[in-house]
């Protein structure tokens, strides 16, 4: 499993601090998930918020390993919550969506303003035109 | 803390270790590979990734003819069940060093020296219990585009094979699935040391590996 998330507020830890980015613009986080980390679908994401909140270090999701790891990741790579996301499980990219409540898909100038696989804005292939009527 | 061992990974993951070989075996088991008609220096090919038949093996250890890997690993999912092992057919031995992204526990909780090779050093003994949740795990990679770090999350879950309580004190970074071999990259104290108590307690540890 793939999951990509909006990274508005990248940061790096740098003597054991989060700090910053540098170039300060947007980027693609990428996750990869091996598919040993288990995943149920049709999660409460409501409830899924709760269990998160009331565990700090030991938590009992054992269907929502997946889950889990996106969201106990995060904070180390942003300091602020995603802008959207996008997963080639459907499930999961709902599930996130609805936790911390942002849009599923990239954004259309996504080449244009993020920092991606394909290297800084402005860098990766222009979107395909919309066809015309 | 990246283990003197781990430097030698590093630098050949890096920096290429530019050497590998092709042939054709003549013989395999799950856990070798044997070219009666190979004359490769003696471990050579440690911690390179050989392919074969669809499957991959991390190689720990090489005699002149032979090949001794973890096991043979399914691309799709590394951290699955074995593969396949592959016949007397056409392999390739990769330059470079395999990626390390398996984690194991150990509830040691001696401080790290650079000179450990694995969770087994200052009398610690890793996590391997047969069918137990917290033995040697595939991780979650994680990085942002452009950025120096990347994120190793492993997310452990207790099952009923395991020998409850247990407080989990250190973790490694491996190349390597199987519990027990292959030297490790990292090595770290878990900080606060972490108290599983009843199967279906889950641990999520996080590596952040500066670049």
């Amino acid at each position: 499993m793939i999951v990509e998330l909006g990274n508005a507020a990248m940061h790096e830890i740098k003597d054991g601090r989060p700090v910053p980015a540098e170039h300060g613009q947007p980027a693609v986080t990428t996750m990869a998930i091996d598919e040993v980390y288990t995943h149920e679908e049709g999660a409460d994401a409501v409830a899924l918020l709760r269990h998160m909140n009331s565990h700090q270090q030991v938590t009992r999701l054992p269907g929502h390993e997946a889950f889990v790891a996106v969201v106990r990741t995060w904070s180390s790579v942003s300091s602020e919550a995603p802008t959207w996301v996008v997963s080639d499980n459907i499930d999961m990219q709902h599930v996130l969506a609805a936790y911390w409540d942002i849009p599923e898909g990239y954004p259309a100038d996504l080449e244009m303003t993020h920092h991606t696989r394909s290297g800084p804005p402005g860098y990766g292939p222009a979107p395909e035109p919309e066809a015309s009527a | 803390m990246k283990v003197n061992g781990g430097n030698d990974i590093q630098a050949a993951q890096m920096g290429g270790d530019v050497v590998g070989a092709v042939g054709t075996a003549t013989g395999t088991t799950a856990t070798t590979l044997t070219d009666s008609g190979a004359s490769w220096t003696v471990n050579a090919f440690a911690g390179h990734v050989v392919v074969s038949a669809g499957v991959y093996g991390v190689v720990i250890s090489n005699t002149s003819t032979a090949l001794t890997v973890d096991r043979w690993n399914n691309p799709a999912t590394p951290g699955g069940s074995a593969g396949t092992t592959p016949g007397n057919v056409a392999y390739v031995i990769m330059p470079g060093n395999a990626s390390a992204f398996f984690v194991g526990l150990s509830t040691n909780t001696t401080t790290v020296s650079a000179s450990d090779a694995d969770l087994s050093a200052s009398s610690g003994t890793e996590i391997t219990t047969s069918g137990g949740g917290l033995i040697r795990k595939v991780a979650v990679y994680t990085h942002t585009a452009s950025a120096t770090s990347y994120v190793l999350t492993t997310v452990f879950t207790a099952n009923g094979s395991d020998s409850l309580p247990v407080t989990v004190g250190k973790m490694g970074v491996f190349q390597t699935v199987k519990g027990a071999t292959g030297k490790a990259l990292f090595l770290t104290l878990v900080s606060p040391t972490a108290t599983l108590s009843a199967s279906g307690d889950q641990l999520t540890l996080t590596e952040t590996v500066s670049l």
